[in-house]
């Protein structure tokens, strides 16, 4: 079953401007309120396992994902079993596979898109203009790809952390004098803390296409921002549903508590002691509120040497992130030009007691 | 029965002889056993001050160290001291002192005998002991004498004594004392060097003019001397600014000499330790007594090398005059410690010239740049300093600039989702697994030390304060040999 966003004046394929905020006719220049369009069924609160079943039983070879086009009339194989509104290649309508998102697989939530795309080109620019170590010529020779507006899929995790760390540590004690020597006496310990803390709006990305490194870093989003789910933001989008379920996801999001706990155990519930090292940790984590969400990514390709970089820009905050090719002859001048700099001061600062004295 | 009479005889006689020798122990105090000669006063008491003739002699050598011949010359050069400064010089010898003290034996010999001059009975007493169980000698100074008798001069003065009298040459030793005394009487120092003794003797400089190598040390060949003397000429001519190289291995504080009987030279601060300051007041006054310097401000540069008997060297650089050692306007202090440091490096006996040439290297350098350059080793650590923190720079930049531009990276913590108030400890427990000791080693300060050098390795006892037996006082200097 697919929805499609009409304009009510001319009938061409609407879109949600993320500058306006409202739906907008590229064709007619129609502006409407969001409001006016079809009202998609309110989401109803799902369990995490329900959703992982769902996902599961999407990708299951029977649910081929090919639809047809209203507008056209064209038979359109989607890019992924995954995508969930798409632009009809043939026609420009935009379409939202609404299966994708019923049932289990309802979003809780959504951050739509506040960043235009047009001048995301002039961004990632000045973005690497910033950045060292490119390949001589990389300015002249690379050229930037059309920019794709995404709704990606994360998981959000609200959780406590309670566990045992056992550190060890030192302490000094008592110093005292005989003769010419100075002894200080050294305490060791073992110190062991049950500590509890907890963690709020953990963000991982939830679909296996994208780099985690990327989603990881185009982060962070103002989840105070997030809108009930409506598939009204998702047209003249790209939108994926989750392919990561949020058991793996769960897993990530321990892994960085876990991290941070223990060190943040080992600042607080040391003092008092000095070098401190973890002997052991065990920490367990309580899922108190998980989430399935969509955020908006930009993301384009940067060709150089037909070689792509890809880079991703927040939809929300505008910041831009990618990968850059990286050149081992510039870090070697860059090098060089500090250790100039550095023995330089050095040699005038000696040069001038010299002279002085 | 003439046996028991001549037992009972002889019993009676040691009887009666026995507390006239305790009567006489107990009339002279401390002074031991065995016959006290007849000078001795037993009774201080009794004893009144008095002058003796002064045709009395002055040598008494009751050890017999010497000939007539040699006694007679020593008279007539005590005589002469005695008149020359108007303070009495006595040497009196002995192969005993009666089990007395020799520091008391000696001053009441001074005393009995009626010897020094003026109302204090100013004058110096050598008192040489030949007993082998208790060989000694000591020297008292009376009246206005022990003022320029202290611990330095006294220790010099039995320097000259011992080393001739381990040998035994007692001619050349009171001969050598007497002329060590003269200058002491007159200079207030016993061992002047030789140019300031001819100065003060006859106000004439000993070196002639354009001698700007004075080596009292040796160790300089011949060829080497050549080739010095003729670069300090050629550093002089080129900036008209003397320059002149002095290597000594005395070592004397000039000021018991007197501020108007010997010129000094105004070279700068003296420094802070008193060793550096009786060093450069010396320089200054041998620059001075020998008259070097261009111009009506004497100007010109003094390299002065110490050495003593430790082949420890103390090494000096003075700047006379001003404005005109090329573009070595002034001698910073950070200059003149580099001058003497690049003098001083691997000095030693053999290598003078060596040291000399390096010397005169950099001070060319100097008069021609204003600058004194640094050392070849100094440069090289300066190289490895620049290269060193070039290398720090280079990495840690990079390091960051690298941190910095890979921004794209997984994340693996979760510090921003922390709830910072949600953290508790719940429980805790600490548990003493050991205790180990670090020890620190805390040097003792440094003690100084205020020991008379001596060239004989040989220490003297010096004190200010002895008494004779009469009470009047004097300043001893003893010495075993």
């Amino acid at each position: 079953m697919i929805a499609e966003q009409k304009c009510p004046n001319c009938g061409g394929a609407i879109a949600f401007d993320p500058a306006i905020g409202k739906m907008h006719c590229p064709y007619c220049e129609s502006i409407f309120d969001i409001e006016q369009f079809q009202t998609p069924q309110p989401a109803k609160p799902v369990g995490m396992n329900q959703r992982d079943e769902a996902m599961k039983a999407a990708a299951s070879p029977a649910s081929m994902p090919v639809y047809v086009c209203r507008s056209c009339g064209a038979e359109v194989v989607t890019p992924s079993q995954t995508t969930g509104s798409l632009t009809c290649p043939y026609c420009s309508n935009n379409i939202v596979l609404t299966e994708q998102f019923s049932g289990a697989l309802v979003p809780d939530g959504i951050i739509p898109f506040r960043i235009m795309p047009d001048k995301l080109s002039d961004e990632v620019r000045s973005y690497y203009k910033k950045k060292m170590f490119l390949p001589k010529g990389f300015f002249s020779r690379n050229s930037i790809g059309p920019v794709t507006g995404v709704y990606v899929p994360f998981w959000i995790f609200d959780c406590d952390v309670t566990g045992d760390i056992a550190f060890s540590a030192e302490k000094r004690g008592a110093t005292y004098r005989r003769g010419d020597t100075e002894y200080t006496e050294y305490e060791r310990y073992r110190l062991e803390r049950k500590v509890s803390m907890s963690f709020a709006g953990i963000s991982l990305d939830a679909s296996k296409k994208m780099p985690n490194d990327l989603m990881d870093s185009v982060q962070p989003y103002d989840l105070s921002q997030l809108q009930p789910f409506d598939i009204r933001y998702l047209a003249g989008f790209v939108a994926d549903r989750f392919d990561e379920s949020s058991q793996e996801s769960r897993q990530r999001a321990t892994e960085r508590m876990k991290n941070t706990g223990a060190n943040v155990a080992m600042s607080r519930a040391t003092q008092g002691f000095h070098s401190v090292s973890i002997i052991s940790s065990s920490l367990q984590t309580v899922v108190k509120r998980a989430a399935y969400i969509l955020l908006p990514v930009y993301l384009l390709n940067l060709t150089y040497e037909g070689q792509p970089y890809q880079f991703a820009v927040n939809g929300q905050s505008g910041k831009v992130i990618g990968k850059l090719p990286y050149s081992k002859l510039e870090e070697r001048k860059y090098f060089w030009k500090r250790f100039a700099v550095g023995a330089g001061i050095v040699a005038a600062f000696i040069g001038l007691i010299a002279i002085a004295g | 029965m003439k046996k028991t009479w001549l037992c009972l005889l002889i019993t009676l006689l040691v009887l009666f002889c026995l507390p006239l020798s305790a009567g006489a122990d107990d009339s002279s105090g401390d002074t031991g056993s065995g016959e006290l000669p007849d000078w001795y006063v037993t009774d201080p008491n009794s004893f009144e001050d008095f002058h003796n003739d002064i045709n009395d002699p002055r040598l008494i050598d009751q050890a017999d160290l010497l000939t007539p011949e040699q006694e007679a010359q020593i008279e007539a050069r005590l005589d002469q001291v005695r008149e020359a400064t108007q303070q009495d010089i006595v040497i009196f010898t002995d192969t005993t002192s009666y089990g007395m003290d020799n520091e008391l034996y000696e001053m009441d010999f001074y005393v009995y005998n009626g010897y020094g001059l003026g109302p204090n009975f100013d004058g110096l007493i050598l008192f040489i002991n030949m007993d082998p169980d208790n060989r000694e000698m000591v020297s008292t100074a009376f009246g206005k004498t022990r003022d320029v008798f202290d611990a330095a001069n006294s220790n010099m003065l039995d320097d000259i004594l011992y080393d001739h009298l381990v040998e035994q040459e007692y001619f050349e030793a009171f001969l050598s004392w007497s002329f060590g005394v003269e200058n002491m009487l007159k200079y207030g120092i016993v061992d002047l060097p030789a140019w300031c003794g001819a100065y003060l003797s006859s106000g004439q400089v000993l070196y002639p003019s354009g001698v700007r190598l004075i080596n009292e040390v040796g160790g300089i060949s011949e060829s080497d001397t050549q080739r010095i003397l003729e670069r300090l000429s050629d550093l002089s001519v080129k900036y008209q600014t003397e320059v002149v190289v002095y290597l000594t291995d005395k070592y004397y504080d000039l000021s018991h000499v007197g501020s108007d009987a010997l010129p000094v030279a105004e070279g700068g601060p003296r420094g802070e330790d008193s060793e550096e300051i009786e060093a450069n007041r010396y320089l200054d006054t041998f620059w001075a007594v020998e008259g070097y310097g261009y111009s009506e401000d004497h100007r010109g540069i003094l390299l002065g090398i110490f050495v003593d008997e430790s082949s420890l060297y103390n090494i000096q650089v003075r700047m006379y005059g001003s404005g005109a050692a090329g573009k070595a306007k002034e001698l910073s202090d950070s200059s003149e410690k580099r001058l003497e440091s690049v003098t001083l490096l691997n000095l030693g006996e053999g290598n003078y010239a060596y040291n000399v040439n390096r010397y005169l290297d950099f001070l060319g350098s100097y008069m021609k740049t204003g600058h004194v350059p640094h050392s070849w080793f100094v440069r090289g650590l300066w190289a490895l300093a620049c290269a060193f923190v070039g290398l720090l720079t280079g990495r840690f930049s990079t390091e960051r600039a690298i941190r910095k531009n890979n921004v794209v990276r997984e994340e693996t913590r979760a510090d921003v989702n922390l709830i910072s108030d949600s953290f508790r400890v719940l429980w805790s427990r600490n548990v003493l697994l050991g205790t180990r000791v670090e020890k620190r080693y805390i040097p003792k300060p440094s003690e100084s030390s205020s020991s008379t050098r001596s060239s004989s390795g040989s220490r003297s006892h010096y004190s200010s304060n002895s008494r004779s037996s009469s009470g009047r006082s004097g300043s001893t200097s003893r010495r075993k040999f």
